[in-house]
């Protein structure tokens, strides 16, 4: 009885709205949207893993790379052959370097792995390519590690990312300090405008920060953490279902970024 | 249901910070103080003690240091917060009466503090099945001056036995086997990667047949002064939707048939 009534409770927040909605093609791949950063202080680099060749299947592969502005806005996209099962590093920051002119210093970028091997479609499933993305901070001599953790576009750039009827809090379980700065990067992975909000709160509920802001499908938006006076904790309110940002916590000249 | 172990890794020291509010505000969940618990092995039986109460919407972290005198050395400790006080000394891990989420998931910053910084990921532990077995593709390793790098593998089992089991490294392309090693379970295995002979082009393969961990890939540099800390993906994460545990199978059995003639 217990279960049903929570079951019911809870179906408003759960019934037609799906985490990840499923390509219409069953050949499609799925990518997550990457967040770049290039300027003196930041540059990207992505693990580019030959995923058809992990399932066993042999011959050269390819896969297409396409990136997009801070504003969702598409501006280069270019194929690439993949090293096998050899490890190739992707230095997103001199790929973009070699571009006539950015249009911004950071935006997103995602990957599609070309050949579909056939045990996927076999398992009804999709190739996603979701993986493992660093970044340099001021020419340090270590990059720091993140992966992906968005299901957020297939390879005819439709977002698969749900919408939600209510708005949902994402509750940051993270101990924001006051001697540390922090940059939250969040993208809006659904196909329509999201109003977003984002509060900073000390853990007696005092406001430190508040800021709204209007995210296009796409788009990815980098809020700024600085001179806290004491600790505090992020929410984001949306009408996304899984507004799950990636952090950066930096101080002088270190850096540390992670998912939520 | 989850624990949360406090890390460790060379030249750094393990940081836990419970939170004691739900990651959302529409998964249904217990809002009121709960017990903080301090859970190992012996390797014979559970232990678990309480160290405190955390009241509803606060934190607390714990570092190594502070639970070091409770616990035998090398063992691994484990944090939880319940609604239910845990047996003494049980044979199984306890069962947790505790705040589950799915969307996101609750979880904890689990992070490793050196003198010069910390690095972290957000992140539990739940006990893995007694025969489970792990494969993953690692292309973390930086090969930098003064840059050492280490796959830390976690594991957590409902038995209270510390077994001892095989890691074997392997390189993805040629599948030779690079080198060979061993883990504990219920604990964190520190391995070193720097003296198994990967080049920069090399992708590592990490596999153990008998047993699966989480497994944290760190790096860093001048003996703390720069951090990096991630985990990899289960294999059912290359793929979406659809029957992604049989996408994992196929490329367990896959791999595990490839690389047994050279193991």
């Amino acid at each position: 009885m217990h279960n049903f009534l929570g079951k019911v409770k809870k179906s408003p927040w759960v019934v037609g709205q799906t985490l990840t909605k499923k390509p219409r093609k069953p050949q499609s791949a799925i990518s997550d949207l990457f967040i770049w950063r290039y300027n003196k202080s930041w540059n990207t680099y992505f693990e580019l893993l030959d995923l058809t060749g992990l399932f066993g299947e042999k011959g050269q592969h390819q896969a297409d790379i396409i990136f997009f502005n801070n504003n969702g806005e598409q501006f280069h996209q270019k194929s690439i052959e993949l090293n096998g099962l050899c490890r190739q590093i992707l230095n997103i920051s001199k790929l973009l370097s070699e571009l006539k002119k950015l249009p911004s210093n950071y935006g997103t970028f995602c990957i599609f792995h070309k050949e579909i091997p056939n045990s996927v479609l076999k398992f009804q499933s999709f190739i996603a390519e979701r993986g493992y993305i660093s970044y340099q901070y001021k020419n340090a001599p270590l990059r720091s590690y993140v992966h992906g953790n968005l299901d957020a576009i297939d390879d005819s750039l439709t977002l698969l990312g749900g919408s939600s009827f209510f708005n949902r809090h994402y509750n940051l379980q993270y101990l924001l300090l006051p001697d540390k700065n922090y940059e939250v990067a969040l993208i809006n992975a659904s196909s329509t405008n999201k109003e977003i909000k984002f509060k900073v709160v000390e853990f007696d509920n005092n406001f430190q920060i508040k800021e709204v802001i209007t995210l296009k499908p796409k788009q990815v938006f980098v809020f700024p953490i600085q001179n806290l006076s004491n600790p505090s904790r992020l929410i984001i309110e949306s009408k996304m279902i899984m507004a799950r940002p990636v952090v950066f916590c930096l101080g002088d000249d270190k850096m540390d970024v992670f998912h939520g | 249901m989850s624990y949360f172990p406090i890390l460790k890794a060379p030249y750094c020291t393990g940081e836990t910070t419970l939170y004691n509010f739900s990651p959302n505000n529409w998964e249904s969940v217990y809002k009121g103080t709960q017990v903080i618990n301090l859970s190992y092995t012996d390797g014979f039986f559970w232990h678990s003690m309480v160290l405190g109460e955390l009241a509803y919407g606060d934190y607390q972290v714990f570092k190594y240091q502070d639970v070091k005198e409770l616990i035998p050395s090398n063992s691994l400790p484990l944090l939880s917060l319940t609604q239910n006080k845990l047996d003494k000394i049980s044979r199984e891990l306890p069962e947790l009466v505790s705040n589950q989420t799915n969307v996101p998931q609750h979880r904890s910053t689990l992070g490793l503090t050196s003198p010069y910084t910390t690095t972290s990921y957000q992140g539990e532990l739940n006990p893995f099945p007694l025969k489970s077995s792990l494969l993953t593709f690692s292309p973390f390793l930086q090969f930098s001056d003064k840059v050492e790098n280490f796959v830390l593998l976690l594991n957590l089992e409902k038995q209270a036995d510390s077994r001892k089991v095989k890691v074997e490294i392997f390189d993805a392309n040629t599948k030779t086997l690079k080198c060979e090693k061993t883990a504990l379970s219920n604990n964190i295995t520190v391995i070193s990667l720097d003296d198994c002979g990967f080049l920069q082009h090399d992708l590592p393969l990490v596999i153990c047949r008998e047993m699966t961990a989480i497994p944290l890939y760190f790096s860093c540099v001048n003996e703390g002064e720069f951090l990096s800390l991630e985990h990899t993906h289960p294999p059912a994460s290359l793929v979406v939707h659809g029957a992604r545990f049989g996408a994992q199978k196929y490329l367990k059995d896959y791999w595990f048939s490839q690389l047994k003639k050279n193991a």
